[in-house]
């Protein structure tokens, strides 16, 4: 190794001894440093500790004396302290007895403290939990918590500490105002009224009645301002009126509006808009009441029109129209009752009635006055004259007219002109008197004929008889013969004599009424007529007993079946009474097996002296009576007959004139 | 600047140039501290740049070139000495995203006087990385170095340009593209 590699190397090794050196110094001082640090580091966690204790002592006590109950608990719930706040809140006391918070939970809150607590794990508090717990005496609290949780030194929790709140009454208040406030809503909700809430013009609230007024959903009118729904015609009004409420000069208004619904259509309403104010006096907001009176103007109108139509009607109709007032002012007339009365409608009204109108019985007016004054209506004739002098008949109908509250403000008449009908019905009187007068002389002279001259008969009768007595034996055959015609003559004479008087009484003699027992009657006419022995007269039911004139009905009965029995010509001959009851009437008929009427006198054969047959005894008058005793108890008679077969009579008797009364 | 440097430069200086060329340039460059370096220490950077000037002079190699030859050396003497730092990364784009936030926070933590560059990411893909280089001290070259040499320690290769930013190297923008 030569002398210049080991000087390099030397000096390379000295370098390398004073680095050494070098770092040895610098490691030493490092040392020096880091026992600085620690030392101060120690003391100054000495100095930590002692104020960490100091402050938890300090917190302790902020904790025990807090006036609000103070718990703190492990993880598992079960309490580790609490103060006496909350011992005298919950009733327990964790030293007397181990508590665990989850026990006292209401079966209600313990799903939401499940939620609460896993809340609290992750975020480390809980504020507002609410929930309602049981204390020791079993009674329900409703309590607010407040709640964070307790670390150890390595950040892992271990507690939770809660502030509690006894907030039972709150809640307790809460509750009265919801039910309180749910009340209220159920009057708003179902009241008939619109009711909208409005602040500045814009709807903040609406009941369910205005939506179904407007067809808006809730939701929809909330995004709306009055204007959007107010029809634009009536905005300038409502908005005068909101200003001087604003001005206070209004508390509150009415007025009649429309609004625009949500299909377009219009809505008519009352609208009632009070002011909700403030205690400054200043306007919150403004309540709304819409009432729907779209039925009410329809039926308004539909009075009007009404109005107007019975107005046309009462100025058109061919009917006198007046009107007067209690003391029979006139009110009103029509034209009609102009017309009739020749006066004009200016020179009727506000004149007196009966100053104007000549009524020629003047008490008649006065009394139908009074009448209306108690409120009665009739109607009456007047005979009155018209303005030209000329007299008139007036059919009145006269009623009371009222006020609305009932009572008679005066009267209402409404006038027909009877001057034509009346004149004929006067004409028809005079006529009827004069009719009545003959027909009385009529019947009276037939009576006076039929007796003055049954009285020659009766002495030709006698005379004859008396000459058959004292001559039978000086006439020959013939003489006799003759006598005995004359005889006969004057006997059918006599019988048709009779026949008139009773025809003449059948249509006009009063009739009497008392009980007819038919099943007596047909008795005693099978007792009194002769009946030919080959006839026989069959009644095959019960006949009704009518009230009605004995001799009338008799006459009926008889002179029908005194035909009957009279013309057969069968060797055995059967007349049948039959009888049937409809509603309004009896029904008889009288059936024989005899000779028969030809067709052509059907008709002719109820006409005074028509007979067919040949026979002595027929006058021809009998079946004449008949027809008209049915006619008198309102009832029809016709006749069924083929000839060689029989003949059946059908009559009706009208049961509201011959029954009893029910 | 801190000691490891000078101790690992002359390390590289006394291996690639021998022991001689090692004392020539701590003889001839009148040092302050006479040479005598540990890694614990502190010293100027000015004795670092006579140091590599001497070397430059002695040796007749550009100074560039000596110092980005001197970042080749380094990054494996660092790896020994740390051999966590880089264990901690799987690809050198990683490693290099992560100069700033993490090795850089780690070297402050042991030498908390240590004057360390900055290095700015623009721009960041799967396989490439922009970033500027930042520093009073004007060693990019050094840096061009550590860059290649870390590829090379994860098997990878990278074609690494560069532009500088400021004429006197103060702020250069390297733009690294990884191969394959």
């Amino acid at each position: 190794m030569d002398s210049k590699e080991v000087l390099l190397l030397k000096r390379a090794l000295q370098r390398q001894k004073m680095a050494r050196q070098q770092a040895e110094k610098i490691l030493e001082a490092k040392s020096k440093e880091l026992y600085d640090v620690t030392h101060h580091l120690k003391h100054a966690n000495a100095k930590l500790e002692n104020l960490l204790n100091e402050k938890t002592s300090e917190l302790d006590g902020v904790f025990i004396n807090i006036i609000d109950p103070y718990v703190v608990m492990d993880l598992q719930f079960n309490v580790v302290n609490m103060n006496s706040s909350a011992k005298e809140f919950l009733g327990y006391d964790y030293m007397e007895e181990s508590l665990n918070l989850s026990n006292l939970v209401h079966e209600d809150f313990v799903e939401y403290t499940t939620e609460s607590i896993q809340s609290l794990l992750e975020v480390g508090v809980l504020k507002n939990y609410r929930a309602k717990i049981y204390v020791k005496d079993g009674s329900v609290k409703w309590v607010q918590i407040n709640s964070s949780l307790i670390y150890n030194s390595s950040s892992q929790p271990v507690a939770a500490q809660g502030i509690l709140r006894d907030i039972t009454q709150e809640m307790e208040i809460k509750q009265l105002l919801l039910e309180q406030r749910s009340q209220l809503d159920i009057i708003v909700q179902n009241s008939p009224l619109g009711i909208v809430l409005i602040d500045d013009g814009k709807i903040i609230k609406a009941n369910s009645t205005i939506t179904q007024l407007l067809g808006y959903k809730e939701v929809e009118l909330k995004c709306m301002t009055v204007k959007h729904i107010s029809n634009p015609e009536d905005e300038a009004e409502g908005a005068r009126l909101v200003k001087e409420m604003k001005q206070g000069k209004l508390d509150n208004f009415s007025i009649v509006n429309r609004y625009r619904k949500k299909d377009g259509s219009q809505l008519w309403a009352k609208t009632s808009v009070s002011a909700v104010k403030n205690r400054n006096g200043e306007i919150d907001y403004l309540v709304a009441l819409i009432e729907d009176i779209t039925k009410q103007r329809a039926a308004e109108d539909s009075i009007k029109a009404e109005r107007e139509k019975y107005s046309s009607i009462i100025a058109n109709m061919n009917l006198g129209l007046i009107e007067v007032d209690n003391e029979d002012i006139i009110q009103m007339t029509n034209q009609s009752f102009c017309n009739m009365s020749g006066f004009q409608q200016n020179e009727l009204v506000g004149k007196k009635a009966s100053d104007l109108l000549q009524v020629q019985n003047r008490n008649l007016i006065p009394s139908k006055s009074l009448k209306r004054k108690a409120g009665i209506s009739d109607s009456y004739e007047v005979a009155v004259l018209d303005k030209e002098g000329a007299k008139k008949h007036w059919l009145i109908s006269g009623a009371p007219r009222y006020d609305l509250d009932n009572n008679v403000i005066g009267s209402i008449g409404i006038h027909l002109d009877i001057t034509n009908q009346k004149i004929l019905e006067l004409q028809k009187e005079r006529l009827l008197k004069e009719l009545e007068n003959s027909n009385k002389g009529l019947q009276e002279y037939a009576h006076i004929v039929s007796h003055d001259l049954k009285s020659p008969l009766r002495s030709i009768s006698a005379l004859s008889t008396w000459l058959y007595e004292d001559y039978k034996d000086v006439l020959d055959e013939t003489g006799q013969h003759n006598l005995h015609l004359m005889q006969d003559k004057v006997a059918s004479m006599d019988r048709l004599i009779q026949g008139i008087l009773e025809y003449s009484t059948a249509n006009n003699s009063a009739l009497g009424k008392t009980e007819v027992d038919l099943n007596i009657v047909i008795t005693t006419i099978g007792d009194t007529i002769f009946i030919p022995e080959h006839v026989q007269l069959v009644v095959p039911m019960k006949l009704p007993t009518l009230l009605a004139d004995a001799t009338k009905i008799q006459q009926l009965f008889q002179n029908i079946i005194g035909n009957a029995v009279m013309h057969i010509e069968k060797e055995k001959g059967l007349v049948e009474v039959i009888f049937s009851d409809s509603d309004s009437h009896w029904s008889f008929t009288i059936k024989d097996n005899g000779v028969g009427i030809p067709k052509e006198y059907h008709e002719k054969i109820f006409q005074i002296f028509q007979s067919i047959g040949s026979k002595e005894r027929s006058t021809g008058i009998g079946l004449s009576i008949v027809k008209k005793i049915v006619n008198r108890y309102g009832g029809d008679i016709w006749v069924e007959s083929e000839v060689g077969k029989g003949t059946a009579f059908h009559f009706t008797l009208l049961k509201e004139i011959c029954s009893f009364p029910l | 600047m801190k000691g490891i440097i000078f101790t690992e430069f002359l390390e590289m200086v006394e291996s690639k140039f021998g022991l001689e060329t090692a004392d020539a340039i701590i003889e001839s460059a009148n040092l302050p501290s006479q040479g005598i370096y540990t890694s614990v220490g502190t010293y100027d950077f000015n004795e670092m740049v006579s140091l590599i000037t001497e070397l430059g002079t002695i040796t007749d190699i550009e100074l560039g070139e000596l110092i980005y030859t001197f970042g080749h050396y380094l990054f494996a003497s660092l790896g020994n000495a740390h051999p966590e730092v880089i264990q901690s990364y799987n690809s050198p784009l990683a490693l290099l995203y992560s100069i700033e936030d993490h090795i850089h926070v780690h070297v402050q933590k042991l030498y908390p006087d240590a004057e360390l560059p900055t290095f700015k990411i623009l721009e960041k893909t799967d396989t490439s990385l922009t970033m500027v280089y930042c520093s009073t001290r004007g060693l990019y070259r050094l840096a061009h170095g550590l860059i290649e040499k870390a590829f090379e320690h994860f098997n990878k290769t990278a074609t690494v340009s560069y532009e500088l930013l400021k004429e006197d190297g103060t702020e250069v923008q390297f733009h690294i593209v990884q191969n394959g």
